[in-house]
């Protein structure tokens, strides 16, 4: 049994559970205990609060790192968003020590103390971590013509030396996990680029014309589903196609039918993008 | 000859310090790879090279246009650039100095004080109880301590005076 600090995130936890629920069949199929540790605030996130004040940020994201440090353990999350702050927050708070020192001080406020003990994982990573063999002795069902544009989400890879997940020019992760359980990941342009989704609540116009610009490309280069394993990627994908739209899986759903868990048990009746094909 | 110092000027070389802010002067080739790779420019007027030729300006329009709040921090630039010009940071700093003359964005403004009530960015909502339900998950509920938690920390550290006032 491995044993996380499990992070799912306010996206999920409030508007997504669904993806909570699939993560926590293919995790525990996969032996991997979640502990649930109180107390935990928005991560904080990387494109509205970070930009508005770093400390704050800082202070917030060392104060959810610490909880997960008092607990001794790793923190696992689901989200890009909290990958991102969390796990930079880790990164800048481990090599900087003027930096950790103030931070600690603005900590005591709170009765808390960032020790830099624990790492922040992604559930990309921890897939990574685990490999292909692993997951396959829990595969029962293989993908019938299941061709993914798979969409890694910014926040996932970049910058890529804080990230480290793929220190590829090209990062190729999310295909390499996709083609474990015997999807077919399509090549397509603008697969690295940002959903758009950010920009929905500031200019609902550009965002959207991200989202169908890439959209585009996914066709073009003959996708048949969307694979994320980002929520905001989720949201996005799932709740703004309007033409002829593409089934959305996050990446532990695409595992978790791969397992043999069947879309109801899953919650896919909740996605807002319907169909009867989900590529198995 | 004295230059004039502008608002811009005066905060990016306080928060990025002489030395991050001299290089965006002097190291900025221009080169335009970041405006190449972002994917605003193919669809809006924003261009990443001009914004950082604005701010090594001090130019204050920076702040006064809705164009700031655009990039949704992919980091594709940051990623490109060669001089290592820190793109993202030198939009917070502004966005900061913005929200200061009291021109963040509404869409903005909600997320941050829904965080700074609740300790989330997103609402939680009867739909999403009665989901969580269904699922067998926990219910989720506003976490005192950490709205308190929260409170404290964004108030020592700037956020709570910058998005609520004094």
């Amino acid at each position: 049994m491995t044993y996380y600090a499990f992070y799912p995130g306010c996206l999920i936890s409030a508007r997504l559970p669904f993806l909570e629920k699939s993560s926590r069949l293919v995790l525990g199929e996969l032996d991997v205990d979640l502990e649930n540790l109180d107390s935990y605030s928005c991560c904080a996130d990387p494109i509205i609060l970070k930009p508005l004040s770093f400390d704050s940020w800082l202070a917030v994201a060392a104060r959810n790192i610490a909880i997960a440090e008092d607990a001794e353990m790793d923190l696992l999350t689901l989200c890009n968003g909290c990958f991102c702050s969390l796990n930079e927050a880790n990164h800048i708070l481990k090599n900087d020590g003027k930096k950790k020192e103030d931070v600690n001080e603005v900590l005591k406020e709170v009765d808390m103390e960032f020790k830099g003990s624990i790492e922040v994982l992604h559930v990309v990573q921890l897939m990574q971590e685990m490999g292909q063999e692993r997951i396959l002795e829990k595969v029962e069902k293989r993908p019938n013509g299941l061709r993914v544009g798979a969409h890694h989400g910014c926040h996932l890879i970049r910058p890529r030396d804080v990230a480290q997940i793929d220190d590829k020019r090209r990062p190729t992760v999310l295909d390499e996990l996709v083609s474990w359980v015997g999807a077919e990941p399509v090549s397509y342009a603008e697969d690295l680029l940002c959903c758009g989704g950010g920009l929905m609540g500031v200019d609902e116009k550009t965002g959207a014309s991200m989202l169908s610009s890439i959209l585009d490309k996914m066709r073009s280069a003959g996708a048949t589903h969307i694979v994320t394993p980002c929520p905001y990627c989720f949201v996005q994908f799932d709740y703004r196609q309007e033409e002829d739209p593409f089934p959305v899986l996050y990446l532990m759903e695409l595992y978790g039918l791969s397992m043999g868990f069947s879309p109801d048990e899953m919650g896919l009746k909740h996605h807002r993008t319907k169909t009867e094909d989900w590529g198995f | 000859m004295s230059m004039k110092t502008t608002k811009v000027d005066k905060a990016l070389r306080e928060e990025l310090g002489t030395k991050e802010f001299t290089s965006m002067l002097t190291l900025c080739e221009q080169c335009g790879v970041c405006s190449g790779i972002c994917p605003l420019s193919k669809l809006t007027d924003f261009r990443v090279r001009k914004m950082i030729l604005k701010a090594g300006l001090g130019d204050n329009s920076l702040i006064e246009s809705p164009d700031l709040w655009l990039c949704t921090m992919c980091y594709a630039c940051l990623e490109r650039c060669r001089s290592g010009i820190q793109v993202p940071e030198i939009i917070s700093v502004l966005r900061t100095l913005a929200t200061e003359e009291g021109k963040l964005p509404d869409s903005s403004s909600k997320v941050a004080r829904l965080f700074l009530k609740t300790g989330y960015a997103f609402p939680l909502s009867g739909l999403t109880a009665k989901m969580r339900k269904e699922l067998g998950l926990g219910e989720l509920k506003v976490d005192k301590k950490a709205v308190n938690d929260v409170e404290k920390l964004t108030k020592k550290t700037g956020l709570k005076k910058l998005v609520e006032g004094s």
